[in-house]
């Protein structure tokens, strides 16, 4: 119990340092809201109206005050660039990237550990040539490309998935599957290439091991060896692996979701980041750090279910 | 002097072969020919006559504002100006057209307008318009009236007062004439005085479509509005503009029918096929490669005419736009042809030879080296900037190009002018002032430190001129000081490619940023 306590007490002093690092580091960078939001026809009266409007005219000092007390009281404050609540803006672009991660994480897991471990008992010459061609094939080929072939392919050339559409998955699941196959599938394909590596290096390691040995000379069949005692050694690292993934992807996928024009929460960052919209920038930033920091503990909780020698606290 | 705005007076009329649509040789397909379509799509019913009409234009980036008077983007006008109008409004031609006012006349001193307002304008939201509601969206615009008392745009300063003898009348008052005071109203948006603090949530005008709504990254959407001051039964019902950052994301979605219309690079035409229209048309744009004249050494004109010499503008048509851009010498685009001096895109043909010895003379028989500052939100200033590298090169100038993010360009070069050489284009306006005023020495966008009292003095007799014929003399003789000057080097204006569905027709182009939805018709395909 002590432990929850401690380990929620470093999560919440994680955030928010993280936050008002991001805050003050933001605020050092070259580049004014105003001046970014009108471009380059802006005249002089225009720039100054729209500072005082954003309150980007006034001492950092106050506006971190400002910000600080109003985020204690669970205010994220107002977009300078689209003019909205920043919370109403990063649950919306949740609604795209959630049901994305999920989707895309899930189909990593189905695809890379059954592979893995079949690569890692199948272990002939041609077998570990063309693996190791094609893993670091598909870690080495940019997303964006794996992106617009896929859409060439599916979406123009044969038509089975529509481009340029989000279908919100409360009001229909099938086509909001449909409408994010392709960006899953782009997202998934590095990944799947990545942990699939992992699974199967893990599992060969396992494999020579001597408890290995002692399990099946004591009789244990070969399938109960691997999938009791040395596939969930293995999954360990791949856990790890899996969460930094899942981080990765709920933290915005910025290419994929560019390319695909998707509304997700990487879009919105980079926009956010481009026009120095400083009250999105920390409200994502916010989102971003508990994001990693929850997803760490639950990895922490995971190794327990999957080895249960793990203890969550250490010993005094 | 009294005259009417619907005659040709005091417009700017663009060369016919500028404005002519130029169709790709691709173009004006004849029936499409059997596109992928779904089966049975093609064996559907005819529509029944109450269907609405929809199209799915692709848009760039986001709204700067919805507020028209809070705006200054040029992709916001572009999709704004269907729902926002003045009391004149923008012709395809490049003058100005009666709009909510129906006529004006000006006194004799050229100070005092007396607008008389179209009857029956009606907003969006069913109020009848009234002259009342032009005084606010005036006054608004100067800071009268308005919580923090300050002008939401410099373009009304040398107004007076504004006064509404009536309900259709509206008489403004200069404090020195004005050239350019008409085409200045063209973009001036007539807001209703009821919607005050709205304006930037719920956007109402007065123009043929009104605002639906807005969702950031996402999309706008407008609808035909049915009591416009014009017939509108022709007219798209609805139009969605989807906002798609990616070019070639934009290009998939065109051939996979999520959207029908795009802007296209030159070379995405060849990869479209037939299968698409292709309309062509000059942007009116201007661009340039900026020097910062307060720095050596380019604030010695030799250097300059070296630069200028050493630059082949022709190889940077051919190599970043494949052809589809046209020359330029000073900082006007032929598409303003009333304005323009033809002439000046010769006066510093590409010549190596000639940019060395100028370069000798001036004492950098050696060269410089020199840093090239571009932003990175648009891949033409990289392509450029590649070339141009490389053209120095060969007279002895070591140019090394530092490219930084939009924002940090605005700020430290175009705002705080801490650079050496840059590149940026300057879109299209209607107005040769607002052109042309950028040079002024006093103009606080005069990034380049470009400063001659001659070229002040040129600007400010054509700005004041009450006759045509001074103004128009004036901003002639104000390019030539440019060119001679070389005070920036002058590359191209380049095109606009619009692709679009075969079934989308009356595509027409302006000098402006403006897709004109009202004149749109979807022919039954």
């Amino acid at each position: 119990m002590s432990y929850i306590l401690r380990r929620l007490g470093t999560m919440i002093i994680t955030t928010a340092l993280s936050v008002v690092m991001i805050f003050f580091v933001f605020r050092v960078i070259p580049g004014d809201p105003a001046i970014i939001i009108l471009g380059t026809e802006a005249d002089e009266a225009q720039i100054a109206a729209l500072r005082s409007q954003l309150g980007t005219d006034r001492p950092v000092l106050e506006q971190f005050v400002t910000w600080a007390s109003s985020t204690l009281r669970g205010d994220l404050g107002i977009s300078l660039r689209f003019n909205r609540p920043v919370a109403e803006m990063i649950t919306s672009r949740l609604r795209v990237t959630a049901p994305l991660a999920i989707y895309a994480i899930t189909l990593v897991v189905l695809v890379s550990i059954p592979l893995g471990v079949a690569l890692a008992l199948i272990r002939t010459k041609t077998v570990n040539l063309a693996f190791s061609y094609l893993s670091q094939l598909g870690m080495a080929v940019p997303s964006f490309w794996i992106a617009l072939l896929l859409m060439s392919i599916f979406g123009v050339g044969l038509r089975w998935f529509p481009l340029g559409e989000t279908v919100d998955w409360e009001r229909d699941v099938a086509g909001s599957l449909r409408a994010l196959t392709l960006p899953a599938v782009a997202i998934a394909l590095p990944a799947i290439a990545i942990v699939t590596r992992y699974v199967r290096s893990g599992l060969v390691d396992q494999l020579s091991q001597n408890y290995m040995r002692t399990a099946l000379s004591k009789g244990l069949s070969f399938y109960r060896a691997v999938y009791g005692h040395a596939l969930r050694n293995a999954l360990m690292p791949v856990t790890t692996v899996l969460g930094i993934l899942f981080a990765d992807i709920v933290a915005g996928t910025v290419v994929v979701e560019q390319v695909f024009a998707l509304p997700g929460i990487g879009l919105l960052l980079v926009t956010a980041v481009n026009y120095r919209d400083f009250p999105l920038v920390q409200g994502i930033a916010l989102y971003i750090a508990l994001v990693v920091v929850v997803l760490n503990f639950v990895v922490d909780l995971l190794y327990r279910v999957i080895d249960p020698r793990v203890r969550l606290h250490k010993p005094a | 002097m009294s005259l009417r705005i619907s005659h040709t007076n005091r417009t700017l009329v663009l060369a016919a072969s500028a404005l002519s649509v130029m169709l790709a040789s691709c173009a004006l397909p004849s029936p499409p020919p059997a596109r992928t379509a779904p089966e049975g799509a093609t064996a559907q019913q005819p529509a029944a006559p109450a269907q609405p009409t929809r199209l799915v234009m692709r848009t760039l980036t986001d709204p700067d504002n919805l507020d028209p008077h809070l705006s200054a983007a040029s992709l916001t006008q572009q999709i704004m100006l269907n729902v926002f109008e003045g009391l004149v409004k923008p012709a395809p031609d490049g003058s100005v057209v009666p709009a909510i006012a129906e006529s004006y006349t000006v006194s004799e001193d050229g100070l005092t307008y007396r607008f008389k307002l179209r009857p029956n304008v009606r907003f969006h939201n069913g109020q009848p318009l009234t002259a009342a509601d032009v005084a606010y969206s005036l006054n608004r615009l100067m800071g009268k009236g308005t919580p923090d008392g300050k002008p939401l745009t410099a373009s009304l300063n040398d107004v007076e007062r504004i006064e509404t003898p009536d309900d259709s009348t509206c008489v403004i008052t200069l404090k020195q004439v004005n050239a350019s005071f008409v085409n200045l109203l063209s973009t001036l948006a007539i807001v209703p005085a009821a919607n005050d603090g709205k304006h930037d949530k719920e956007p109402i005008g007065t123009g043929p479509y009104r605002f639906v709504s807005y969702e950031p990254q996402q999309r706008i959407v407008l609808e035909k509005f049915a009591d416009y001051w014009q017939d509108t039964r022709e007219m798209i019902d609805q139009v969605e503009f989807r906002i798609i950052k990616d070019d070639q994301t934009a290009l998939l979605q065109l051939q996979s029918g999520a959207i029908d219309f795009t802007g296209v690079s030159a070379e995405q035409i060849e990869t479209l096929g037939n299968a698409f229209t292709i309309v062509s048309h000059p942007a009116n744009s201007v661009f340039i490669m900026g020097m910062n004249h307060a720095r050596p050494p380019f604030d010695k004109l030799e250097v300059r005419q070296a630069i200028y010499h050493a630059i082949d503008r022709d190889a940077i048509i051919k190599a970043v736009f494949d052809g589809y851009a046209v020359k330029l010498g000073s900082n006007m685009s032929p598409v303003m042809a009333k304005y323009y001096q033809d002439g000046l895109q010769d006066r510093y043909p590409y010549d190596p030879e000639r940019a060395k010895a100028l370069l000798a003379q001036a004492g950098y028989a050696n060269g410089f080296t020199t840093t090239l500052s571009i932003s990175s939100h648009a891949d033409i200033y990289g392509r450029t900037a590649q070339l141009i590298v490389d053209q120095l090169a060969r007279v002895g100038i070591q140019a090394t190009i530092e490219t930084v993010e939009f924002g940090v360009w605005l700020e430290r070069i175009y705002t705080n002018r801490e650079f050496e050489t840059t590149l940026i284009d300057f879109t299209g306006k209607m107005d040769p002032q607002a052109v042309l005023g950028r040079y002024t020495s006093d103009f606080r966008r005069n990034f380049i430190n470009y400063k001659n009292p001659e070229y002040d003095k040129l600007i400010e007799q054509a700005l004041r001129a009450t006759d045509e014929k001074t103004q128009v003399e004036r901003y002639k003789q104000a390019q030539k000081v440019l060119t001679e000057d070389v005070a920036a080097i002058f590359l191209l204006d380049y095109q606009f490619n619009w692709a679009m569905k075969p079934t989308i027709q009356g595509y027409t182009p302006y000098p402006i940023f403006f897709h004109d939805l009202s004149r749109l018709r979807l022919k039954a395909g």
